[in-house]
């Protein structure tokens, strides 16, 4: 094996280098360029806090202290995760005062299958969209990514296969309750989401939040089971509008990159 | 509040508390500890031109969004998380007529104190803008910037496994570069 064979299988440890492959990257410069000629100094002591341009400082002083004028106090991540599951909510409720349980009462599908399907669908509109928000939880966003992705199994298999409505214009409405009610959680999970760097996984979470709600007020209201109409009237108008909030996340710009 | 000599001993960790509690010198010390390394790395990330908008960009962030740093995280970290985040998106942004022929980011030399070997770090700049952005990432925090793989899973919000994929894969494909480059010289 080469010294260049030997700073390279070094690299890949997660230590320092040592003295003698320090040594080595001195003399070699095609391994001196793997690594960069400070990190050769990494046994040095720390370098003293160093200005970084004075006016450039000073401005960047400046922005942060109004901005800390504006905004004096901090706000907590879970102050607009909890508003965005409140809002969430609301919306469900006011929902169901308006439109009624029909399919509660008259649908011919077992009691659990309805209620499996409801928690899945109450799950995403509530944890998914904390999942979104919240900094860390890194499992629970993935366990409520899997959850979510289950919604189109979950609708489906929650019906009895009923089939009630026999014309476009019957079937409509309720792809206008699904879009209507997702408006508002959607425009608001999308401006809670520009606080922090733009997440793939965080704005998929957030835009089924906002979906969900229109699905589960469906779920519990809407008579007609079958699946073509699950599925063209209450699942595609809910992933349409899905993929509508991320693409409007992706174009937003962020307000913060944090994490 | 803690004095001035007390913000210089002071963790990182301990500035961001005081910071969280309206302390504005301690905004100041957390600047003047991580405003050049962060440059540096943002300058190998996304071209030295973007570096300084980048900077503060990140900083300004961390004023913004300070109410997500959690309570007992790494500073450093998530910091660097930010400065991620900004030059992704500045990098998903960025209009086509910023590019090179071979869309490739312009290559100036980075920002390095000292006796400097010009073509060899646009040549190091050039093979770092052919990896995969997810292989830089975890190539120039690891030895560019000098953390663990357990810190750069911190930042990158993976797990130390996948970065050690990364980063193996990327040194791999960065040697080969480099080894055309040497070639080249000799």
């Amino acid at each position: 094996m080469s010294a260049c064979d030997e700073f390279f299988a070094a690299l890949l440890e997660d230590s320092p280098l040592s003295a003698e492959h320090r040594t080595h990257a001195v003399a070699c410069e095609h391994c001196r360029a793997l690594i960069g000629e400070h990190a050769l100094r990494d046994t040095a002591p720390p370098p003293a806090p160093v200005k970084l341009g004075g006016v450039f400082r000073e401005e960047l002083r400046a922005q942060a202290m109004a901005e800390i004028a504006v905004r004096p106090r901090v706000m907590r991540w879970y102050v607009p995760a909890v508003g965005l599951v409140a809002l969430n909510v609301a919306v469900l409720g006011l929902a169901f005062a308006k439109l009624g349980f029909d399919n509660v009462s008259l649908s011919s599908a077992s009691a659990w299958r309805m209620a499996v399907t409801a928690g899945v669908l109450f799950a995403c509109l509530t944890l998914g969209v904390l999942a979104a928000v919240m900094p860390r939880g890194t499992r629970l966003r993935r366990g409520m990514t899997l959850v979510s992705a289950l919604v189109p199994a979950a609708v489906l298999l929650g019906a009895d296969g009923q089939r009630v409505c026999n014309s476009i214009a019957q079937a409509l409405p309720c792809t206008a309750v699904e879009l209507g009610l997702s408006v508002v959680p959607l425009a608001a999970a999308a401006w809670v989401l520009t606080r922090s760097a733009f997440k793939l996984e965080r704005s998929f979470l957030a835009a089924m939040g906002g979906a969900t709600v229109g699905l589960l007020v469906l779920h519990v209201h809407c008579l007609d089971g079958s699946p073509r109409h699950l599925v063209l009237y209450h699942l595609i108008p809910g992933a349409a509008v899905t993929a509508l909030a991320m693409a409007v996340r992706w174009r937003a710009p962020s307000r913060s990159f944090v994490p | 509040m803690v004095d001035g000599l007390a913000l210089v001993d002071a963790s990182d960790e301990a500035l961001m508390e005081q910071f969280l509690q309206g302390d504005a010198q301690a905004f100041d010390a957390l600047f003047g500890r991580f405003a050049r390394p962060l440059h540096g790395y943002l300058a190998r990330l996304a071209g030295p031109s973007a570096a300084e908008d980048l900077t503060q960009t990140t900083f300004l962030s961390l004023v913004r969004g300070r109410g997500r740093f959690q309570s007992g995280a790494r500073l450093k970290p998530w910091l660097y998380a930010i400065a991620t985040n900004a030059a992704r998106d500045h990098l998903r942004r960025q209009r086509p007529e910023d590019l090179t022929r071979e869309g490739e980011l312009p290559p100036v030399a980075a920002d390095l104190p000292g006796p400097r070997d010009l073509g060899l770090e646009r040549a190091v700049q050039r093979a770092l803008q052919q990896l995969p952005e997810s292989q830089r990432e975890a190539i120039i925090l690891h030895r560019f910037e000098g953390m663990s793989f357990g810190e750069i899973a911190q930042t990158l919000d993976l797990t130390e496994s996948a970065v050690k994929v990364r980063a193996h894969r990327g040194y791999v494909r960065l040697r080969v570069l480099l080894r055309g480059l040497k070639e080249d010289r000799a």
